[in-house]
């Protein structure tokens, strides 16, 4: 039915994802004339991903040197230095390169910059179109990559709107198809109005599972969410949104959140707002009624636009007493890479949230849109060089192909007691949000375990309408998979910490344990087991206050 | 109490339908909701066989669910329908660009 008409194409960089990072990469490899580049996205560019979400800014106060203290102090020694040092003192030279593809980048305070994000993408599109050696794939899903002699060789990808399978191989491959919180809790900053905006994580576990190595998966940024009365979450400015946060009662539970690094995008704003909500002072409520009102002149359109918008749904608190919702917002986790962008799989590379160890234990404001930009020029550019030396396109076995249509397919059969993939997403939804959320410990993440392979055990019967064109559910549910192995590896990650750092809390663990946990947590696939370890952090500048090593 | 909203939906497979038709939808609703919330719910509880393009930047700038609405191209994402409404949604283009029901390909417009 569906794949009667299996293709085989050939390119020499795959860049997998739609957002920013992976727009950059494509325009650097293909910078190279002589290089054919394939730029796939699972929906249309500038109106798919996280990167239209996103406010747009770089973090750009005081020195390089200062960028990258703060940076390293705030995910607590957790970060890769080599990987955080070429992200801050490569900001400044990205920007400029960003500048000439034409790209509006507006100074604001400091040397900090505000990009706006739709603006961006639609200018690389633009530039992505007229340039002879991309091909631009639009609403096109990766569903695996392909690897032949120990490295990286193609993926096999699935046409969205004609519903047909084909399969691309390459001598590059470039992921940056971003974070993996939006499906896995049922709050989460990634998806506006509620609404999915299909972040699943999917580019990092098929890296897992092509033999790449993850890193501190269990790392997950959560924040305060402002809810309005209809659940309708979005997106806000940091910086409006200080304090006072009260309980139900009226008494303030957190007064000024500006005290803390990352304001309220830190760990002990969300960690003191659960522990309140957990004595059962809940809903949490932000109001600044009585406050000064704060300077809101915007001088970027989309940020006006957006300040607007949420004077207009009422959930402005210098209007009304906002409801607040704890939700996801950021992976630190993701595949293990270095300055270079090079995962553990030879011709792999990652750009963008995919990339685990660069804000260790908790991301600052503005760094996520300076790692898109850095490293998105620096992944096109690595995996140019792979492809124009290594030429040789690998084979791709025919079981392999056949086994992804085989299971593909099996997805639209019916079965005798069938699940929608909406069932099953909230189940394991609701199993994240009860163990594996703002404070964790040994029983509940053992318990989240068995609860999520009880999720997996159910996975065979997933069942989705039978047709190929443009089919959502098909979609979600050659994704949800992804999904589940994701919050496994965050599970086990997050049962193997034992010790308490930056987003990672342990209520049986409380204390940052340098002496034994002043490293990642992998995880690594093992003759089909997941199997968790740990690797050093790359401390090369500076260390913490308290191991003087 | 509850009340509803009904949307008349184009719906269009070019590999199966032979022309376009329109199916009704009626959805309980307690206060004013986004026509992209409400295609959400309908594809997720009553129609999974409904598509759309369900992706929302929350800033009604992508463009991504731009629809007619009564003959009217808007955003779905913040317009907000009150119960007891009914609203006729068709595709921004067709037959040029035109995908499947609601969706199209939006860089294809003419």
């Amino acid at each position: 039915m569906v794949f009667h008409n299996r293709r085989v194409e050939a390119c020499d960089v795959l860049v997998v994802g739609g957002g920013g990072s992976g727009a950059l990469a494509a325009l650097e490899a293909a910078d190279d004339e002589r290089l054919r580049v394939m730029l796939v996205s699972k929906g249309p560019v500038a109106m798919s991903g996280l990167t239209p979400t996103a406010n747009g800014g770089t973090a750009g106060a005081g020195s390089e040197e200062d960028l990258f203290t703060l940076m390293v102090t705030a995910g607590r020694f957790l970060n890769d230095q080599d990987v955080a040092w070429f992200l801050t003192h490569e900001i400044k030279n990205a920007l400029e390169k960003l500048k000439t593809l034409g790209v509006p980048v507006v100074p604001l305070r400091g040397r900090s910059v505000a990009v706006d994000s739709t603006e961006t993408l639609r200018k690389l599109r633009a530039h992505i179109v007229l340039k002879q050696n991309i091909e631009l794939r639009e609403d096109v899903l990766v569903t695996r990559l392909l690897t032949s002699e120990g490295g990286v060789s193609g993926a096999a990808v699935l046409d969205r709107v004609t519903g047909e399978f084909s399969v691309v191989k390459a001598g590059a491959v470039v992921l940056a198809t971003g974070g993996s919180t939006g499906e896995l809790y049922p709050h989460s900053s990634n998806n506006p109005f509620g609404i999915s905006t299909d972040a699943s994580g999917a580019g990092a576990i098929m890296a897992f599972r092509a033999g790449a190595e993850l890193v501190d998966m269990e790392m997950i940024q959560f924040v305060p969410l402002p809810a309005a009365s209809r659940g309708l979450y979005i997106r806000y400015f940091p910086e409006f949104w200080n304090g006072p946060y009260r309980n139900r009662f009226g008494d303030v539970v957190e007064d000024d959140v500006s005290r803390y690094g990352a304001a309220s995008y830190s760990p002990e704003v969300v960690q003191k707002l659960f522990a309140e909500m957990e004595k059962g002072n809940g809903p949490i409520f932000i109001d600044r009624r009585s406050r000064v009102a704060t300077d809101t002149t915007l001088r970027i359109k989309t940020w006006e636009l957006r300040r607007r918008l949420i004077k207009s749904l009422g959930i402005d608190p210098q209007d009304n007493r906002i409801e607040i919702l704890l939700g996801s917002h950021f992976s630190m986790g993701g595949v293990r890479v270095n300055a270079g962008t090079e995962t553990t799989l030879p011709g792999l590379f990652a750009a963008g949230e995919i990339m685990g160890g660069v804000h260790g234990a908790c991301r600052l404001a503005g760094y996520s849109f300076s790692q898109m930009i850095v490293f998105g020029f620096e992944a096109g550019k690595r995996a140019a060089e792979h492809a124009g030396k290594s030429g040789t396109k690998g084979t791709l076995s025919e079981e392999q192909l056949e086994q992804e249509e085989e299971h593909l397919r099996r997805l639209m059969e019916p079965k005798s007691k069938p699940f929608s993939v909406t069932a099953l997403k909230d189940r394991l939804k609701q199993v994240m949000e009860r163990h594996v959320f703002v404070v964790r410990n040994k029983q509940g993440l053992t318990r989240a375990l068995q609860e999520i392979d009880a999720v997996e055990g159910d996975l065979p019967r997933l069942q989705v309408p039978r047709f190929s064109r443009f089919n959502l559910e098909w979609a979600r549910a050659i994704q949800f998979p992804f999904v589940v192995d994701a919050a496994k590896i965050i599970a086990r990650s997050a049962l193997a910490r034992e010790e308490s750092r930056g987003f990672h809390c342990r209520s049986d663990f409380p204390v940052e344990d340098n002496a034994r946990w002043l490293c990642h947590t992998t995880a690594r696939l093992n003759h089909g087991k997941i199997v968790i370890g740990s690797a050093p952090v790359v401390l090369d500048y500076i260390k913490p206050e308290s191991s003087h090593g | 109490m509850a009340d509803a909203v009904t949307l008349r939906i184009f719906r269009y497979d070019p590999d199966r339908d032979r022309e376009p038709w329109y199916q009704e939808y009626r959805v309980p609703i307690e206060d004013d909701t986004s026509v992209l919330v409400l295609l959400n719910r309908i594809q997720v509880e009553m129609d999974e066989t409904l598509s759309f393009r369900s992706y929302c930047c929350g800033l009604q700038m992508c463009g991504s669910c731009v629809m007619k609405m009564d003959g009217k191209k808007r955003y779905a994402c913040l317009t907000l329908l009150k119960p007891g409404q009914k609203v006729t949604l068709e595709p921004a283009s067709f037959p040029s660009a035109h995908v499947k029901d609601l969706v199209i390909i939006p860089h294809h417009l003419p």
